[in-house]
Order: C-alpha cells, then sequence, then structure tokens
C-alpha cells in the first residue's frame, strides 16, 4: 500500500493577512466549534477509513483558534478512523498570538510532535503592515512556551522581500530566528497577489535584483548556520525536513479534510469546495470537485515539477532524451548539478526554478 | 447588335479614397445594370481584402447598355484598373484595352502621385482623358482650383469636366454623356485574324482560368482553338461571353472593339499572362499586339510557417494562390534558423502584405516572414553575373567585381509646406534629386532616383508620418546602379542566424547593425542563460548587446493545494513558448525575426 498522509484545513481567521489571498474567514460566534463537528463527521465517513496514516499536518487558516475540545474532537476522529500507530509527523499550524500552554498541552497529549509557527519578521512596524495580529515579542514568548511545554520540532516561517525591507534587516531577521535555534525553517519571498489587501493597495513586489539577493543572502546565512536547503524556500537542521511536505514533493497521496483542502487519491487532484457553511450545513458530506487526472504523462510531468524543488532533484533518467542536451548548459551555468545519475538545481537554479521546470517538462 | 460605332471602352483613374468605387456603382445604377436592391457597395471590387486596403487587386469589366440623350444606344464597357504603385504593368494593359479614361478627382484634394503616374500612362497610350471633379458637395470642395490644377499639370482642357457627387448622385449622368461623346469608338478590323489583349485572368475553382481580353481585330468563336502567342500554348475555347457585375453572359461570338471572357480548360494563370495577345490557332495574326512584357518580382522574402510541422499547407497555400497570381514567384529555401518554407518574389511591398494576409487569412496559417529584399545584380571576379535575392547566397565580398542595386524612378507629390521634410527624408535614403514641378502655388511633385531597397524598408509609412498623411508616391523600375553593398549578419550566442542576415549599402551598415542589435535585445525575452548578441561585417563585429539571464522566476510556496495549479500555469508558459524558434538553447520569439522590418521606427 502507497503511503498515505492527511491534510486538514481550518477555514478560520480573526484577521487577513495584509498579503493572503487564501480561503478564509473570520469565525462567527460558535461557527468554529461546529466546523469542528463537521470535519469530525467528515474524517469517520472516509472511504479510506482504516488505512494507515504517514503524516497528519493541521493548516489554516488559523488551526490554532481551534480550542482544546474542538482540537480533542477532531483528534479522536483520526485516532478512530484512521490507523495512528506509525505516523512520523503529525504537524499542527499556528499563529504566535493565540498560542497558549493549555492549547500546546492539548496538542502534545493527541499525538501532535511539530508545530509550524507563522514568525514573518522580527520588525514591529512590518508585522503591523503585513497585518499581522502578533509582536516581535510575542513571537519570541511564544516560541519559549513550545519550547517549555516540550514540543520537539519547531519550523519557523520568515518572510523576505517585504515592502521596503532592506537586506541588513532581512539578515537581523535571519539572525534573529537562528538564535531560537528552531528544527525547521521556510522562508519565502513576499509575493503580492493582486487580489490580497496589499496588491489592491497598489504596493508593488521588490526588484528582482533586490529580491534575488535577499534569497541568496538567506541560503547562505542559514545553510551556515547548519541548515540544509532541501527545497526551494524551507531549511532543516539534519533530520528534520518537513515529511508530510517532503511526501507533497514526492508526488504521495493524502486526504483532504475541511473546506478548500486538497487531495491527492488514486490518481485524482481534487479539493472540498471552498464553501464553509455548506460544509457545515451538510455536516461535512460534500462531493469534491476533481482538479486533474494524473496518467503516466501527467505524472512524469508533476516528478519534474515537483521533484526539481526539491535539492535530491530528479534522476536524470525522468527527462526525456531529447531535452538532457539541456542539463550540461545548466550545470556550467551554475544553476544545476549532476552526480549520481541525479540531477538537482542549485540554489541559483530554485531561483529561475519555472523556467527550468517548464523547459524540462515533457511536452 | 453588334455595331463598333457605338461601342466605348473605358477605365477610371482615381487615387485611393476618391470615389472611384462609388462612381462605378453609379454609372451601373444609372445604366440599370444593377439592381439597386442586389447592389452591394462597390461592385467592383470583390475580394474582401481588397475592401479593407481601400484598393482594387484586379482589375475586372463590366458591360453596361446606355441610352444617350442622342437617342441612341450605347454598349459602354467599364474596364477597372489596379489603383496601386505595384501593379504599375497591369494598369498599363487595362488602359491598352480603353480608347478613354475617366480622371476622378476630389474636389478638395486634388491631382496624386499616383492619379497623376496612371494619367501619364494612359496619355502615352493615347487615351482621350475626360477629368471629372467629385465631391463636390464637401465643405472643403474647390472644383475650380482642381480644374485649373489639371489644367496646369496634365496640359489638357478640363472646364467642360462634369462636377459631380457620385455619393449624393449628384450629376452623374453627365458622365455617361461625357463618356459617349469624349471617348472615340474602337478601331479594329472584324474580319482580320484574331487579336485579343489579355487585361486580366484569374482562377476559378470550377472553372479553371478565366481570361479577359479586349479584341482589338477579328472575331472569336465558342470551339474555335486559340493560341497565346507569348507562350504558344492552345487551348479550347469552351465559352465566351460578356461580363455583368453578377456573372458570366455567354455569347457565342466576341468581335473587334468588344470586351469579354475566355474560358478554355486553363489550368493556371501562367499560361494567361496580362499583356499577352490571344490569337487563333488555325488562322493566327502575323504579330502579336505590342507592350507585353512578363512581370518580374521586384521585391523577395523568406515566408515561414510559425509551426514548422505546416510545411506543407503552406505549400499548398502558395500553389493555390499562383493559379491566380502569375507575378508571384516561389521556390523552396531551408533556414537553419527557421526550419523549411519559400522565397518569394513579389511586384512590391504592397504586393507582398497582401498576399502574406491572405495565406494567413484564407489558409489559417501563421507566418513568420524574413526581411523583404531585392534583387541585386552581381559581377564577379570571374565576370559571370549572378542575381541574388536573398541575402544567405550572398558570395563572399573577396569573389565580386562589382555589385548593383535596382534603382527605381520615384514621385512623391506633397503639399509645398513639405518639401524640405520630403527632401530630407529622400537624402536620408540615398535618393538622388532630379527635379520638382509644382503642380499648382501649394503642391509639389518631387522627382527622385532612389534604391528600391531604402524604399523596402518602411519608406512609405515614415512618408506618411512626416508629412502628416498628404504626400502621395510613386515608384517604378529604372535601372541598375553600381553600389557599395555589405552582407549584415547576427549572431546570437555566437551563432550565425541566417533568416537575420541582410544586405545593406556599407555606409549604412554600422548604424543598421547597432539598432538591430538594440531591437533583438528588446525582442529577446531573457531567459535561463545570457544571450549575446552581435552584429558583423564578415568576421568583424560591429554592434553588441546582451540579453540578461533571467533573475527570478520561481513559486515560493508548492504545498498539496498549489500543485495542480502550478502545473497549469507552467504547461501555458511552455504553450507560449511553442511559438519560440528554439536555437541552440536560446528560444527567439519570432517577432525577433520580423524586428528588422521595422529598423528605422
Amino acid at each position: 500500500m502507497n503511503k498515505l498522509s492527511a491534510y486538514l484545513h481550518v477555514p478560520f481567521c480573526r484577521r487577513k493577512c495584509a498579503y493572503c489571498d487564501f480561503y478564509s474567514a473570520p469565525p462567527a460566534d460558535g461557527a468554529v466549534s461546529s466546523y469542528a463537528k463537521a470535519l469530525a463527521a467528515q474524517i469517520r465517513s472516509s472511504p479510506q477509513k482504516g488505512r494507515a496514516l504517514y503524516t497528519v499536518y493541521l493548516g489554516g487558516g488559523t488551526p490554532s483558534l481551534l480550542s482544546p475540545d474542538d482540537f480533542a474532537l477532531i483528534s479522536s476522529a483520526l485516532r478512530e478512523t484512521f490507523d495512528l500507530s506509525s505516523c512520523a509527523e503529525f504537524t499542527v499550524e499556528c499563529n504566535p498570538e493565540s498560542v497558549t500552554p493549555a492549547l500546546v498541552d492539548c496538542w502534545l497529549s493527541h499525538g501532535v510532535d511539530r508545530v509550524s509557527m507563522g514568525i514573518q519578521t522580527f520588525s514591529d512596524a512590518a508585522l503591523a503592515r503585513l497585518g499581522r495580529l502578533h509582536t516581535a515579542a510575542r513571537a519570541q514568548e511564544a516560541y519559549q512556551e513550545l519550547r517549555r511545554c516540550g514540543m520537539k520540532k519547531v519550523s519557523l516561517d520568515l518572510m523576505a522581500a517585504l515592502p521596503d525591507q532592506t537586506i541588513s534587516q532581512l539578515e537581523s531577521d535571519l539572525d534573529a530566528m537562528i538564535a531560537l535555534s528552531p528544527e525547521h525553517v521556510s522562508v519565502y519571498l513576499l509575493k503580492i497577489e493582486p487580489r490580497s489587501a496589499l496588491g489592491r493597495e497598489g504596493v508593488a513586489e521588490a526588484d528582482e535584483d533586490l529580491q534575488r539577493e535577499m534569497y541568496l543572502t538567506t541560503h547562505r546565512r542559514l545553510t551556515a548556520a547548519g541548515f540544509e536547503h532541501y527545497e526551494i524556500s524551507n531549511f532543516a537542521k539534519s533530520g528534520f525536513r518537513a515529511l508530510h511536505n517532503s511526501h507533497y514533493w514526492q508526488g504521495g497521496e493524502y486526504l483532504a479534510f475541511g473546506p478548500n483542502a486538497s487531495g491527492f487519491v488514486d490518481g485524482v487532484r481534487f479539493r472540498i469546495p471552498a464553501d464553509t457553511a455548506a460544509f457545515c450545513a451538510s455536516n461535512g458530506q460534500v462531493t469534491p470537485i476533481v482538479e486533474d487526472v494524473v496518467d503516466g504523462e501527467e505524472a512524469a510531468r508533476e516528478k519534474i515539477l515537483l521533484g526539481l524543488r526539491c535539492s535530491d532533484g530528479i534522476p536524470v533518467s525522468a527527462v526525456e532524451p531529447e531535452k538532457q542536451s539541456l542539463l550540461q548548459p545548466l550545470c556550467r551555468a551554475g544553476l544545476a548539478t549532476l552526480s549520481n545519475g541525479r540531477f538537482a538545481l542549485t540554489a541559483e537554479g530554485f531561483l529561475v526554478s519555472d523556467a527550468v521546470i517548464s523547459h524540462l517538462m515533457p511536452e | 447588335m453588334y455595331d463598333i460605332s457605338k461601342i466605348r471602352n473605358f477605365s477610371i483613374i482615381a487615387h485611393i479614397d476618391h470615389g472611384k468605387s462609388t462612381l462605378a456603382d453609379r454609372l451601373l445604377e444609372l445604366t440599370e445594370a444593377v439592381e439597386l436592391r442586389e447592389m452591394e457597395d462597390q461592385v467592383l471590387d470583390n475580394m474582401d481584402l481588397e475592401k479593407e486596403h481601400g484598393i482594387t487587386i484586379k482589375a475586372r469589366a463590366v458591360k453596361l447598355e446606355y441610352k444617350a440623350s442622342d437617342g441612341e444606344t450605347y454598349v459602354l464597357n467599364l474596364i477597372d484598373t489596379p489603383g496601386h504603385v505595384d501593379f504599375h504593368y497591369e494598369v498599363s494593359r487595362a488602359l491598352a484595352a480603353c480608347e478613354g479614361a475617366l480622371l476622378v478627382v476630389d474636389a478638395s484634394q486634388g491631382i496624386e502621385a499616383q492619379t497623376l503616374a496612371n494619367t501619364y500612362l494612359a496619355l502615352d497610350g493615347d487615351l482621350e482623358i475626360l477629368p471629372v471633379v467629385n465631391k463636390i458637395d464637401l465643405p472643403a470642395a474647390d472644383p475650380d482650383r482642381v480644374i485649373r490644377e489639371i489644367e496646369d499639370t496634365i496640359g489638357i482642357p478640363a472646364e467642360d469636366a462634369p462636377r459631380i457627387s457620385a455619393k449624393n448622385g449628384i450629376n452623374v449622368e453627365a458622365v455617361l454623356e461625357q463618356v459617349v461623346k469624349g471617348v472615340p469608338a474602337p478601331k479594329g478590323d472584324a474580319s482580320a485574324p484574331l487579336r485579343a489583349l489579355i487585361f486580366d485572368s484569374y482562377y476559378d475553382a470550377y472553372r479553371g482560368v478565366v481570361v479577359y481580353v479586349r479584341l482589338m481585330d477579328g472575331s472569336l468563336s465558342k470551339g474555335q482553338r486559340i493560341r497565346m502567342m507569348s507562350t504558344g500554348a492552345e487551348f479550347d475555347v469552351v465559352e465566351i461571353g460578356y461580363l455583368s457585375p453578377f456573372g458570366f453572359r455567354p455569347t457565342d461570338t466576341l468581335r473587334a472593339g468588344e470586351v469579354g471572357y475566355i474560358m478554355a480548360s486553363i489550368k493556371t494563370v501562367c499560361d494567361t499572362r496580362v499583356g499577352d495577345t490571344v490569337t487563333l490557332a488555325e488562322t493566327p495574326a502575323a504579330e502579336p499586339l505590342p507592350g507585353y512584357k512578363k512581370a518580374n518580382p521586384m521585391v523577395y522574402c523568406g515566408i515561414y510557417c510559425a509551426d514548422g510541422s505546416r510545411y506543407e499547407d503552406l505549400r499548398d497555400a502558395l500553389d493555390k494562390l499562383s493559379l491566380n497570381d502569375a507575378s508571384m514567384t516561389y521556390e523552396p529555401e531551408h533556414s537553419i534558423a527557421l526550419g523549411f518554407g519559400f522565397r518569394c518574389g513579389f511586384l512590391g511591398l504592397l504586393h507582398m502584405e497582401i498576399m502574406q494576409e491572405r495565406i494567413e487569412r484564407e489558409y489559417n496559417l501563421d507566418l513568420i516572414t524574413t526581411a523583404p529584399g531585392v534583387v541585386y545584380r552581381l559581377t564577379m571576379t570571374d565576370g559571370s553575373v549572378v542575381y541574388i535575392d536573398n541575402p544567405t547566397n550572398y558570395p563572399s565580398p573577396a569573389s565580386i567585381a562589382e555589385a548593383e542595386e535596382p534603382i527605381v524612378k520615384t514621385d512623391i507629390i506633397a503639399p509645398a509646406e513639405f518639401v524640405g521634410t520630403v527632401m530630407e527624408l529622400c537624402k536620408e535614403r540615398r535618393g538622388v534629386f532630379k527635379n520638382m514641378e509644382y503642380i499648382d502655388a501649394s503642391r509639389v511633385d518631387l522627382h527622385y532616383e532612389m534604391p528600391l531597397n531604402e524604399i523596402i524598408y518602411d519608406f512609405f509609412d515614415t512618408l506618411k508620418a512626416r508629412t502628416r498623411g498628404y504626400a502621395s508616391l510613386d515608384y517604378e523600375f529604372l535601372k541598375y546602379v553600381k553600389s557599395d553593398l555589405v552582407k549584415l549578419d547576427i549572431l546570437l550566442n555566437g551563432e550565425l542566424v541566417d533568416a537575420l542576415s541582410f544586405i545593406v549599402p556599407s555606409e549604412r551598415a554600422y548604424a543598421r547593425g547597432r539598432k538591430l542589435a538594440e531591437k533583438l535585445k528588446d525582442n529577446i525575452p531573457r531567459q535561463l542563460f545570457e544571450v549575446p548578441i552581435q552584429a558583423a561585417i564578415g568576421s568583424k563585429i560591429i554592434a553588441r548587446e546582451t540579453v540578461r539571464a533571467l533573475r527570478k522566476d520561481v513559486l515560493a510556496k508548492c504545498y498539496g493545494g498549489d500543485i495542480t495549479r502550478k502545473k497549469k500555469l507552467l504547461e501555458k508558459q511552455k504553450e507560449g513558448k511553442k511559438r519560440m524558434r528554439q536555437l541552440g538553447t536560446i528560444e527567439v520569439p519570432q517577432e525577433a525575426f520580423m524586428a528588422v522590418l521595422k529598423l528605422d521606427e
């Protein structure tokens, strides 16, 4: 049997961040609880009932808005429906402002062993501009709370190329984060989505050369601090790569629970409709939307698309023979490496990975 | 009843937009050849493209019957002429089929260069010129000035010229009376051996080639065997007849002085060249009619399919279009950059543009065309003479003793205030000033000798732009003249791109090379690798630009829910790349190959 993971989506945020165009809404009174009930019901009615889960990831939105009771409800549904005895990673996303020791204790007691916290920056001015509800001091505090409660694996998110950010400001953010010594770090170049608040304000993305510089600075700082740059935006201390996300990049299968969650089972990529009211009203019994059917040809495309995002790269044989002539020039240009029959992008290559991927994907 | 004294063969000479087609419509209406309700606007122009370009490409002819004020009924054959500079020769043959021509001049604008050129052609052919002043109802109309202008410039009396508005049907009848009175009846001996002048022909999928003729001597009947005097090709006449705006009206016999059509199961218009003489195989005429010449292409370019796999479709399109156009030539060629395509020859730039559009539109093909070029005459060091129509085949300078380029006689009519501007432009384009005439106090006719090579590089557009649209242009091949020419090559990433080579006077090479390199830099998108662009003459690099490598093209986040969207996005991006040409590791968009066409912007 293939490894199977599960992604659970919490479609609520107390406030939408200025850079976000994702599906989420502020929770009405009691909405979170009734949502948790529907989610639990959807889990219990899964056609994959009884199978072992390799990883579980509770993302959002803001999963830390779930109360300990709500969380317990969902966790029990998972445990009673699936086999979690060999679950290798159970991650919950959270925001610094909503994390509490009680909540962390609750997560730990239900088997959560990894937390991914969105810090974004240690500059209070920038946090305010991004529409975040926390401060740098609160982020530090929350991190310490996680550790004090005994959370073993912590991943922190940072953003680069923020409006008006300088290289040295980014460097201090990186240093502050390294000082906390998390096991895992994600750093994202800020992308201005047209429908986000920043996009509507007409804020422009940083100059390409500056973004490039920031990306490479991040790579250098974090690798020097002992992190492995194992995916375009992800860095891990040895042995702490994100298993759930790596599973995505390896083309693994995953179940989807909650509105707007995506899944991939039996060669079909699908999405739960992004309608929280309908989801709750039907008690989680909604029909997923099929987005793509991944047959052999599509799988070959996805292998290149996903594989080249990772430092492990792809076997040379995954590239069509007539396209292999491009591999050497890419290596000579410093964008990639070829060793032991594998082709992988360097940090410079990651920066132009979309172009490389679209060249190498089969027609 | 056949009565040669009651026949009037005439054409209409007018500048674009001066109302030729509208006047033709009114004449048809008045002679009741066309029922009003059946009438489409401007019946003589029956190709869509012509309507869009506002010009007439192929000559057509219509037979009208008109009861004149003298009580007699006359047969009026209206022969339409192409209105553009590229079709000079065809115009001359259409005029040769007539005894008179209406010179239609816009009452608000006066005479234009092409009108004048065609009027001189008509005068050379001893045609009676009958001036008509059109658009008299426009607020800016000044018919008196225009009449003086006609008298001063052409030297023919014009005080009796009908003053009309074809659009609003004012005084159009006077034009018909003028035709009856002013155009001489044809001369010709119906009992002499047949000599019929071909003034147009076209291919029809159902009927084969339809030949339009004016019988000068003799007569022709259905079933007779005819011979084309220039080629000797013979055919049996299947059908002859007159031309109505809505189709063919078969008849048994055509006689001297008449205008009509011939169908004889002819497969290609190459056998029915405009200007050739049709005679009877059994009793041939001793001499053909004077004036026949084979129209030779003057402008060449490479035509390729954007989608290389459609080469056969392109061949098919050219095969079919050539059935109808004897003046277009095409030969297969291969370019390293563009793959398989054709080297095509055209009478001029407009002819080229029209044919390209027809291929794209009627055959649904996406084309890449290389820069148009002219035919150079080279005398080699071994004494041999070669004509080069493709820069790729330009020999190494060491083997050339003398290079010559075609020079055209150029007439430009412009308002006097633009004389300086026009002279400056012509000087920039290596024009040699011959003389200048004032048409009236406000307009000037400038005569130049210019290299054709200069005219095909955006000259007309530039002329129009610099004279706010007022100048008009006419040109005609004159001679070959010795010139200092070099071949300019473009190298991308150190590799020569054959499709971008062109021939240029050496004094222009540096400026053109620099401009082209800059243009290419703007047209080639950033890619994974840096792209050095070089312009070179032989091994000497004269300009250099670089397209920097892509700086950033990455999606930061790609988790479970992003995969499908990302894949679709990249596939779309890939689809866009299909429109690019892959040269080694470099991708060159189609526009880059066209960049050379717009160097002077």
